[in-house]
């Protein structure tokens, strides 16, 4: 049989805890950094954290231009966790290239590759670790493992932006920039390391449109820092959610 | 046969652009992985098969495909079209060359815009998708545009001249420093000149691959894309085939 314990000792034991719950709800919340306020704006702007999370996969489908009449359909695709695929059809070709979170690859017939192949920097681009993650880097950035600062503001041709310095856990780096009136993510930077040379990729993202209670760009521009050709994606369509199997992003055996 | 042509005998697929014969059939040939090529195809043996895609032709192993449909290709479609319009029907000639962008044919695209132009040749829709830039009133080219700009064409890219001067001194800063290195240290020059000559043969190797896939080096087909995974070579309609250079030195993107 248990003893029981005398009132006043069971109190007194009491006391610390209702102590430290008093501290607990007198104390200021502790400060919200500039790096979390760009952050959770930026959430918030995109459709709030409960409707990113929800979004398990996506495909957006579009054109792609670029200099000399060059133009393709493309289709891409990210599903969690971190499967990416793009299919690029242009004439009377269709490439893909797809990452499953381990493995990058292709299969290019325009360039040769008629059976899927994993890629190496000789040839195309891969899929980052920002790249294939369907909530993006911003989202829950600290349990990711990147790291995020601010190095001040600047005045892009549609206003100031706050841009925001992401060192990625792969070790990529870019530079997002949150332009301060729509906290969108106007322009990314990135860091990519092309033929033994570091080049600045741009990619600068309008015409925010809202599909299933999420804001996304519907017009995409991307060029190398200070040189002038640019590619142009124009996306027609954001499906949610589609049933989207695993063996689509996985090397074919 | 030169040792480079031997070696690219027995590549799996080689791809080859050449001026289009006469179509046989039309067809959707898969590949591993999710690769199509569409077109006419214009020869088939036991083991590869060769498809007119309306920008050149195409070959593939027969070991590479997983299946061919018989259908009518768009670049078919085109064609027959193409055949039943009036002399000077412009608006016949647009509403094809946009029928055909919806396809992503950029080579016919571009064929019907060009008899667009031909009739109106200040017509604004046409000179845009010919890649055309109206400057002072006066449509030029993009690379007329691009020099006008101030910017030089490098290795198949368009650059300011500080970039292109920034890649020069930097490989010739390399060669110097192997030099000086070859140089301060003869004990290790045997071991320098071994690591040169395997890099050398791993370079001559890497280029003979890709001029046999595509003469991907030092041309405009390079493209820097910026939207995820994707190609590093993007047919240009612009540039004709022989145009391509046989014996790079480096790559040009």
């Amino acid at each position: 049989m248990m003893k029981r314990e005398a009132p006043l000792k069971r109190y007194l034991k009491v006391l610390p805890l209702l102590g430290a719950l008093f501290v607990a709800c007198s104390s200021p919340a502790p400060p919200v950094s500039p790096v979390d306020e760009i952050v959770n704006a930026n959430i918030a702007a995109r459709g709030g954290m409960e409707t990113i999370q929800a979004l398990q996969s996506i495909r957006a489908t579009g054109m792609a231009t670029a200099s000399g009449g060059r133009i393709a359909r493309v289709v891409q695709e990210i599903k969690r966790p971190g499967f990416y695929r793009l299919e690029f059809s242009s004439q009377g070709t269709k490439a893909v290239f797809a990452h499953d979170g381990e493995v990058g690859w292709h299969v290019a017939p325009m360039q040769g590759v008629f059976e899927p192949q994993p890629v190496t920097p000789e040839n195309d681009s891969e899929a980052g670790i920002d790249e294939r993650d369907i909530e993006g880097p911003l989202v829950n950035w600290r349990e990711k493992g990147h790291t995020v600062e601010l190095l001040g503001r600047e005045t892009l041709p549609g206003g100031e932006a706050d841009k925001l310095e992401i060192k990625l856990a792969d070790g990529g780096v870019r530079y997002d920039y949150v332009d301060v009136a729509s906290h969108q993510v106007v322009r990314s930077d990135k860091a990519e390391l092309i033929a033994g040379r570091s080049l600045l990729m741009e990619a600068t993202y309008s015409d925010f449109r809202e599909v299933g209670g999420l804001f996304f760009p519907h017009h995409i521009q991307t060029h190398v820092t200070d040189r002038p050709e640019t590619i142009t994606i124009v996306v027609e369509t954001f499906e949610l959610n589609p049933d989207l199997d695993d063996a689509r992003f996985r090397l074919p055996e | 046969m030169t040792a480079r042509e031997m070696e690219a005998g027995v590549k799996q697929a080689i791809v080859i652009i050449v001026l289009a014969a006469a179509p046989v059939l039309a067809d959707d040939i898969y590949l591993r992985g999710g690769g199509q090529i569409t077109g006419q195809i214009v020869e088939q043996t036991d083991d590869s098969v060769t498809v007119d895609i309306g920008g050149g032709t195409i070959s593939a192993k027969m070991s590479s495909v997983v299946k061919i449909d018989k259908n009518n290709s768009p670049l078919q479609e085109y064609r027959e079209r193409a055949a039943k319009i009036p002399a000077g029907d412009v608006e016949a000639w647009r509403e094809l060359a946009r029928w055909a962008k919806g396809y992503s044919l950029s080579s016919q695209a571009r064929e019907a815009y060009r008899e667009v132009v031909a009739v109106l040749p200040d017509d604004e829709e046409a000179n845009k998708a010919l890649g055309m830039v109206q400057v002072n009133g006066n449509w030029i080219t993009e690379e007329e545009n691009y020099r006008a700009q101030g910017y030089v064409q490098f290795e198949g890219k368009w650059m300011t001249p500080s970039e292109q001067q920034s890649i020069v001194a930097g490989r010739q800063a390399q060669q110097a420093q192997a030099e000086a290195d070859r140089q301060a240290n003869a004990a290790q020059v045997q071991q320098i000149e071994a690591q040169q000559q395997a890099d050398q043969k791993r370079s001559e190797e890497e280029r003979n691959q890709l001029d046999a896939n595509n003469n991907s080096y030092y041309n405009p087909n390079t493209v820097n894309w910026g939207w995820g995974a994707g190609p590093g070579t993007w047919h240009n309609p612009n540039q004709q085939p022989q145009q391509w250079p046989q014996n790079p030195a480096t790559r040009g993107r």
